[in-house]
């Protein structure tokens, strides 16, 4: 009830949310004027608009620097007279000339086009004679003796230009514009296949690349890496060796081979490994030599019944200096140091029955053998204290009869 | 080219070489006169070159104007077969009003026919002088109104030296412009199209011309242009009609005062104007043009190859006809026709002749022998790079599949180098192609220097515009 009575409220106006609240900038057309014209044209422009009437803002000369001129060489009638007449060429027709390429900035095409003259004349008469002009006026100006490089190179060039070759090269150009289809098409075909051999031609050679790298004989960097070969390795190993040995407690184990435990040796007697030069990791186990053949000959931990049945001995007597040979303990007994002993030693041993070369000189054998030569020993001992005795014995029955 | 940036995004500082200064751009032809402000990209105002002339002597400017059907007035066009000036005291006028309808607001009437002013008595109390001579007021306002403004003009590359001198002593002493310049239709189409080296291939109204330019300037000796251009399509269709079993009548729009839906090919059953005082037989001629250019629009096209029309036949007749109905009702579907009319472009033995043209056009003028005459006529060297930047400009060149005719032709025609017909897929680009390279133009920073002002014209007379507007 009440709310019928309420009369409508006046919808408030709202204010545009689209309103601009900065406030508008002033422009105006100004008459300013053009830069790089020799007269006084304006050209209206508009400007924001500026404070004050004497803050004028400077006109804009960014593009006055593209007002240039093409450089032309000039002449007087004095020197035209003097060196620069040419029997086709009448002074007007020069001058012509050089207008023409003046108006058109150099490009020859448009100054051939735009030459008019009563002779006909093609672009490399034009080009002859602007150029012949260009360069004696050159050389005019600086003679050739006194000209800078760029210069001379400019005076050659210009002087070198011959109209025939330019005329005939346009000839051989014109010909290979106006080829038939069939010849494009041709040429076409052999570009293609030209470019087919060439890319063939590059896979063949990266692939080739690849190979000869992988063939090539490795390369001692000593530089990068100084222990990258077997040899070098072998040295620090030694060199490390000798120094551990003097320390009271070791840190490294020989490697029980004498090769790589001492040096002297000629380490050629290992087998040549074609890889030694690679500084890769896989290379450098396989080079150590603590890691190879000498070490797993060690008997590690062989009970009694394994030792006699590999025949394993573990040599207990120290080894002389010097070069020594196992066959010496066979060989040695049986030389003496008369040729005489020796005989009858051999003369023994054949009648007990011991060949010269024994077959399998096992521990055993030997150990036998070297009993069997100290008995040998004992015989020959006995056999000439009772030759010694047997001489006394005749020498006294001698005196006593 | 530089790449192409959003319109909406405006080029770097350093990169941008606009320098607006208000030019006006006025690009006139035998068809339209188009006109506009530079900096701009399309022509603001859009003039025919076809005026009214009354008996009275008055001549009647703008399309409204044209196209209205009066008894009195004969339609008449100020420029020649060439697509030079004929008429320079209605030319002015034309390129006046075209600047002047549209761009610079309309003349203020004079207080006398204003209407404000009326019933009182002769220069009573009020502090205007409404006794002024209204033929100098109108004649100041007139001047007033161009004076502000540089005025960049094309022309036609085969203009003559007294033409371009009338033309710049209107624009400086009639019109009072401060500065000046006059460039070639082909120069500022390539420049529209972004090239400094093409060949342009410009179909207009009455003639299709071929300019080629080198670095910016136009190479004369390659200008050559044709009679075989839009006019010369709307007579072959004309023949077209003629020719055809039975023949096609064409009525144009005004003649029509009501229209009944028929079946295809049965005469049109629509009622028809009755002027007392009936429009002279050129502007019928108008007419009918506008039906023909919607002819043209919505049915021709080019055959687009490979190889001419005539070794095609049985590829164009399994092609859809398309159907066109005449402003009276009368319609009809075009096969084969469609295709040949546009054919004479390139191979002119197949156009269609009459009594009044009894022999086909030269075969030097088709567009492809424009070409190759053009081509023969510029160095060596510089053939290969036209030929890869051929423009196909100018209403003219809307033809359906026109581009690629021309592309095939070329490439024929030159099988070795590459041949690039760049056609711009808009139409108003290539209607207005001139204009816009106008408008390019006459807002460079770097083009201000080449004005013609007017104290350089006083000092050297009209004679200037050879030297200068090369």
């Amino acid at each position: 009830m009440t709310s019928k009575t309420e009369a409508p409220q006046p919808r408030r106006w709202k204010k545009s949310q689209f309103r601009v609240h900065s406030r508008p900038t002033h422009w105006s057309a100004e008459d300013t004027p053009i830069p790089a014209r020799h007269d006084q044209l304006q050209a209206r422009r508009w400007r924001r608009a500026t404070q004050g009437p004497n803050d004028v803002a400077p006109p804009d000369a960014k593009f006055a620097k593209y007002n240039v001129e093409t450089e032309v060489p000039t002449y007087d009638a004095e020197a035209y007279e003097q060196h620069l007449t040419h029997a086709d060429w009448t002074k007007e027709d020069t001058d012509h000339l050089f207008a023409t390429y003046r108006d058109c900035n150099g490009k020859w095409p448009v100054v051939a086009d735009h030459y008019a003259s009563d002779r006909q004349r093609s672009m490399e008469e034009l080009k002859a004679r602007f150029y012949g002009i260009s360069a004696t006026l050159l050389s005019l100006r600086t003679p050739i003796t006194s000209m800078t490089g760029t210069e001379f190179d400019l005076y050659n060039a210009l002087e070198k230009f011959e109209p025939a070759k330019e005329a005939a090269r346009k000839r051989l150009a014109e010909g290979h514009m106006q080829r038939r289809q069939d010849e494009v098409d041709e040429e076409t075909v052999l570009l293609s296949e030209l470019q087919r051999i060439m890319l063939h031609q590059a896979t063949l050679d990266s692939e080739r690349e690849d190979l000869r790298r992988r063939l090539d004989h490795p390369q001692a960097n000593s530089n990068s890496y100084p222990y990258a070969t077997s040899q070098s390795l072998t040295q620090l190993w030694q060199q490390l060796l000798a120094a551990d040995r003097l320390k009271k407690n070791q840190r490294l184990r020989p490697t029980g081979n004498s090769a790589y435990d001492f040096g002297g040796t000629p380490t050629s007697a290992r087998p040549h490994n074609s890889n030694a030069g690679l500084p890769d990791a896989g290379s450098r186990r396989t080079t150590l030599p603590s890691a190879t053949t000498p070490q797993s000959a060690l008997p590690v931990d062989l009970s009694k019944a394994e030792l006699s049945r590999y025949g394993v001995v573990v040599g207990q007597d120290k080894l002389p200096s010097g070069v020594t040979f196992a066959s010496d303990r066979l060989s040695k007994p049986r030389v003496a140091k008369s040729t005489l002993q020796t005989d009858k030693i051999a003369a023994i041993l054949t009648h007990a029955g011991v060949p010269d070369l024994v077959p399998l000189p096992t521990p055993a054998v030997i150990e036998s053998f070297e009993a069997l030569m100290g008995k040998v020993h004992t015989l020959l001992d006995l056999r000439k204290f009772a030759e010694k005795e047997e001489q006394e014995l005749r020498v006294r029955l001698a005196e006593a009869s | 080219m530089a790449s192409t940036l959003p319109p909406t995004q405006p080029p770097p500082k350093e990169d941008y070489g606009g320098d607006e200064i208000n030019a006006l751009v006025l690009d006139a032809g035998s068809y339209s006169i188009r006109a506009g402000f530079a900096g701009e990209d399309t022509p603001k105002s859009v003039v025919p070159s076809y005026y009214g002339l009354t008996t009275k002597g008055e001549r009647l400017f703008g399309e409204n104007a044209v196209h209205l059907p009066r008894g009195d007035m004969e339609i008449k066009n100020p420029y020649d077969a060439e697509g030079v000036v004929e008429d320079w005291e209605t030319a002015s006028r034309l390129w006046e009003y075209s600047i002047t309808s549209r761009l610079t607001g309309a003349r203020q009437t004079p207080p006398s026919r204003n209407g404000l002013n009326d019933g009182t008595t002769k220069d009573g109390d009020g502090d205007v002088p409404v006794e002024e001579d209204l033929e100098k007021m109108e004649e100041d306002e007139r001047d007033r109104s161009l004076e502000e403004y540089p005025l960049l003009m094309s022309e036609p590359g085969w203009n003559t030296t007294k033409a371009r001198e009338r033309t710049i002593e209107i624009a400086m002493e009639e019109w009072g412009v401060p500065a000046f310049f006059l460039a070639k239709n082909g120069q500022l189409a390539a420049y529209g199209n972004g090239k400094a080296t093409a060949l342009v291939v410009d179909v207009g109204h009455q003639n299709t011309s071929v300019t080629a330019i080198w670095e910016g300037m136009v190479l004369r000796k390659s200008l050559m242009h044709s009679p075989l251009a839009g006019s010369f399509l709307n007579d072959q269709i004309r023949m077209m009609f003629a020719s055809m079993q039975p023949s096609v009548p064409l009525t144009p729009h005004y003649m029509v005062k009501s229209k009944a839906p028929v079946d295809a090919g049965v005469p049109s059953a629509a009622t028809y104007m009755n002027y007392a005082d009936p429009p002279k037989e050129s502007y019928r001629n108008l007419e009918e043009d506008r039906v023909l250019t919607s002819f043209k629009e919505s049915v021709v096209q080019a055959w687009s190859g490979p190889g001419r029309l005539d070794s095609n036949l049985e590829a164009v007749k399994l092609s859809p006809p398309r159907p066109f109905e005449m402003p009276d009702g009368w319609n009809q579907v075009f096969g084969a026709e469609r295709y040949r009319v546009a054919e004479a472009y390139f191979d002119t033995k197949s156009a269609y002749t009459d009594a009044a043209h009894p022999a086909p056009p030269n075969s030097d003028d088709s567009i492809p022998s424009l070409v190759h005459r053009a081509l023969n006529n510029c160095d060596v060297d510089t053939r290969a790079a036209l030929l890869g930047n051929v423009i196909l400009t100018g209403a003219g060149s809307l033809i359906e599949k026109l581009p690629e005719r021309l592309q095939g032709d070329l490439q024929v025609m030159y099988p070795n180098p590459r041949v690039r017909v760049l056609a711009n897929a808009s139409s108003v680009e290539r209607k207005y192609g001139a204009w816009i390279g106008g408008s390019v133009l006459a807002s460079l920073g770097t083009f201000h220097q080449m004005w013609i002002s007017r104290e350089e014209y006083k000092e050297y007379g009209p004679s200037l515009v050879e030297k200068r507007c090369k």
